[in-house]
């Protein structure tokens, strides 16, 4: 073979994989976290506290940056409260309460933090969805570049590029109980066991 | 706490800067929510036409501003209504809590900003 030829063959197996995981890299997705999220739940009254810690195991590879209840429109929330260094979001609705780190107090691989809470008055502890984000560079794209779906920026989950898991949060209560779906409460369900 | 909307010109002409503060104002199809604190779309209006509109500032229709064209497409700068540079992480959290919001791409000089 000329070996003009293999020179140029061997160029391109020097730098085809570099430029290939360039492109890759360019879009780092949020779920590099191992998150792990328990609740505690306070009765007063008729007002239930939701307070929340988040955990990041030690094999994580991104600090956790955003946490999100997912739960139902109706639901009235109040004293929202963040840990320091964290600003909660959300309206006097639920559907979308959570926490963002806008500075570097985030949960880093290997670390806990408390002090997610806030209080609700129209609804029963039930299994909601959560969201959590792991802290990754923007992507960056050339002006009118940019995609309106981005795979594995847009496409993870319905709510980011992080992770969405489960966790216990407020939702309305049912109107009509119906056995079936007591599993889905565990406030009643434990009521009902006593 | 507002921000400055950018409108990049194509190339060339002067960039405009839209200021949207007050609680949920309407400026150039921009809807703002004050107790959120971010930009966010306002279903009355829409950021641009599906053949230009405010952001097709040269009026030629031409691409990079070719997603903009939807009403889910915007471009923020990071400098707040009091000309206070937001830092790149506080900026983000404020649009990546809005409901609307998807995705937040750095497009180098100014952050491109994706609504659902």
């Amino acid at each position: 073979m000329n070996t003009r030829w293999i020179f140029i063959f061997e160029v391109l197996l020097t730098f085809i994989p570099g430029i290939m995981s360039a492109q890759e890299d360019s879009v780092i997705p949020g779920n590099r976290i191992a998150e792990q999220v328990s609740a505690v739940i306070n009765k007063r009254d008729e007002a239930y506290t939701y307070s929340y810690t988040v955990s990041n195991g030690v094999r994580a590879e991104q600090s956790i940056w955003q946490f999100r209840l997912i739960l139902p429109e109706s639901v009235q929330v109040s004293n929202q409260e963040a840990p320091n260094g964290w600003r909660g979001h959300g309206g006097p609705y639920g559907d979308r309460i959570g926490w963002g780190s806008p500075s570097d107090a985030d949960v880093s691989p290997g670390s806990s933090l408390g002090g997610f809470s806030f209080t609700t008055t129209n609804s029963l502890p039930a299994i909601v969805p959560y969201y959590a984000e792991g802290y990754a560079p923007a992507p960056t794209f050339e002006e009118g570049m940019a995609e309106d779906s981005i795979p594995g920026y847009t496409d993870l989950t319905p709510y980011g590029p992080g992770v969405v898991g489960k966790t216990v949060g407020p939702i309305p209560p049912p109107l009509v109980i119906h056995c079936c779906e007591f599993s889905r409460h565990p406030h009643i369900l434990q009521a009902s066991m006593r | 706490m507002s921000l400055k909307i950018t409108v990049l010109p194509i190339s060339g002409g002067a960039k405009r800067d839209v200021v949207a503060k007050g609680a949920w104002g309407c400026v150039y199809g921009f809807g703002w929510s004050k107790d959120v604190g971010c930009v966010r779309l306002d279903s009355d209006c829409h950021m641009s036409l599906i053949c230009g509109g405010p952001f097709d500032t040269e009026n030629n229709w031409n691409t990079p501003h070719q997603t903009h064209r939807e009403g889910i497409n915007a471009d923020i700068d990071d400098v707040d209504a009091n000309g206070r540079r937001i830092p790149p992480k506080e900026l983000r959290d404020w649009v990546t809590n809005d409901p609307f919001s998807g995705a937040f791409l750095n497009e180098r000089n100014h952050y491109h900003v994706t609504f659902r």
